[in-house]
């Protein structure tokens, strides 16, 4: 009895499954309560699911959206690695930029867009621009920090050794910052989709964030939930067929699997 | 010749503008195969001393000899850290791969063996004891067939069991290759169960406050009537000094 216990609480799978029988069972209950169209059941929204995705283009609309993330998550990663390491080796780099990291940090995401839809017209320019630039300072703060945290005694130990030093930025500096590049890509993936939304809801006229507004202007307040709870699911399914199997190979030799 | 000789070497760090000296005047003479303790206590410099010997820090001033030549890159030099170091990232042979240019099976089976980590090749680091990442850090040492063996208080942080078994092992490791080794401690009695010859290490900055022969026959018993009389007499001896 234990060990079942034991071994069902450990799967995360199960254990995800359970959660959103709890909350699909509490919100049907709610629903109960209130008219349709202030909140709809989860029976109502699933056949909303389906209708979007069979009557609304809903494939396209988040191809598009996903097209998009998938960009400006490239180009944030890419520049916050170059940037974020050239931060953490080089101290005048350091010393130059930080300001500006911050500075980055602090500016809206909604600035960003409206400066961007005005900068490069209503396109995926646009979208793809505000959304690298919200994104990056993030990444590049999380890749700076992973540059200091590599173990200055195992860079000893590897010249005590008179290890050369292509295998010492392979085994040392690289696997370091392995764990960091990871947390950030997660981060920098799901940061994305929410900036991304709001360019596209004010100046696109495609995409998830386009359809959020477009059922806001239409008081459709089960369009709304249908589309987030499709796109999550699009995020989830992402996650548990990318980053999670990606983390399990990678991080093989911890003693605790991050998730 | 000597194996290695220190003369007259100075270590100073730069602090605040302002030098400060570590290490003053040392002067040691190792011969090839002997076991030689650095004994002193706690942020005396002991490390400092062993980096020095093992060319990770240039002296201010004075000169290290191996086998004659002014440059440590003419013997082999094994490593064993106060922690052992282990690339957390890497199995057990993956992390005596890491120090080796050609991977040889035969030769990875026999260290393992030497150490007594054989069957655990494909285990990390985190997945085994405190003393037998100690042990991987040894036998990471010896793959490199040194020829000088630096050890740093590679036992202090285990408990007493598993510290007196390494130092067993390390003695006959050390009977069986005849290298050279230097091994760095605070503790006394760790120091007379091992050594050939004992430095004690002593002042601001450090020097080399007493040299002991320790001329008790091997094999010797750890909690052996004759290391105790050894260490309670160099005891009270370096006491005397200190104070």
């Amino acid at each position: 009895m234990h060990s079942l216990r034991l071994s069902i609480t450990n799967n995360h799978l199960i254990m995800a499954g359970i959660s959103i029988l709890i909350l699909l069972g509490f919100w049907q209950s709610i629903s109960l309560f209130y008219p349709e169209n202030l909140l709809p059941s989860p029976v109502t929204i699933s056949r909303v699911i389906l209708n979007l995705i069979f009557e609304r283009d809903a494939a396209y609309h988040i191809y598009v959206s996903l097209y998009r993330i998938a960009v400006s998550f490239t180009w944030s990663m890419l520049s916050g690695i170059l940037i974020g390491i050239v931060m953490g080796v080089n101290k005048v780099a350091e010393g130059l930029m930080r300001t500006w990291v911050v500075v980055g940090l602090t500016i809206p995401s909604l600035g960003w867009a409206l400066l961007s839809l005005l900068w490069f017209g209503l396109g995926d320019h646009a979208a793809i621009i505000a959304t690298t630039l919200t994104v990056t300072p993030f990444t590049i703060g999380n890749i700076w920090e992973g540059v200091k945290s590599v173990d200055r005694d195992l860079v000893e130990m590897a010249k005590v050794f008179k290890i050369q030093r292509f295998k010492i930025i392979y085994e040392i500096y690289i696997q370091s910052l392995l764990p960091f590049v990871f947390a950030s890509s997660r981060m920098a993936f799901s940061l994305a989709w929410k900036i991304l939304v709001i360019v596209e809801m004010f100046g696109l006229g495609n995409g998830v964030g386009y359809m959020l507004n477009y059922s806001y202007g239409n008081f459709r307040i089960d369009w709304l939930m249908g589309w987030l709870i499709l796109f999550i699911f699009v995020m989830l399914f992402i996650e548990y067929l990318a980053f999670y199997p990606a983390a399990r190979y990678l991080f093989r030799w911890r003693k605790e699997q991050i998730l | 010749m000597f194996e290695v000789e220190l003369r007259d070497v100075v270590v100073s760090y730069d602090h605040r503008q302002s030098k400060q000296k570590i290490i003053d005047s040392v002067n040691m003479q190792i011969i090839k195969g002997e076991f030689v303790c650095i004994v002193g206590q706690s942020g005396c410099g002991k490390t400092t001393l062993l980096n020095v010997i093992a060319g990770l820090l240039k002296p201010e001033a004075g000169h290290i000899l191996y086998r004659g030549q002014p440059s440590p890159d003419s013997v082999k030099i094994g490593y064993v850290f106060q922690f052992p170091r282990l690339l957390p990232w890497r199995t057990v042979r993956q992390n005596l791969q890491f120090v080796t240019k050609e991977v040889n099976s035969d030769k990875l089976t026999y260290v393992l063996e030497m150490v007594g980590l054989r069957g655990y090749e494909k285990y990390y680091p985190h997945q085994i004891s405190g003393g037998m990442q100690a042990r991987v850090s040894i036998a990471r040492a010896l793959i490199v067939d040194p020829d000088i063996l630096l050890m740093d208080e590679p036992f202090s942080h285990l408990d007493q069991i598993t510290a007196k078994k390494l130092r067993e092992d390390v003695v006959k490791l050390w009977e069986k290759t005849k290298m050279t080794v230097i091994f760095v401690t605070h503790d006394l009695h760790e120091a007379v169960f091992l050594a050939d010859r004992v430095y004690v290490l002593g002042g601001r900055p450090a020097t080399i406050r007493h040299i002991e022969n320790i001329n008790i026959m091997r094999p010797r018993e750890y909690d052996g009537d004759e290391v105790f009389k050894f260490y309670k007499r160099l005891s009270n001896m370096i006491y005397n000094i200190q104070s």
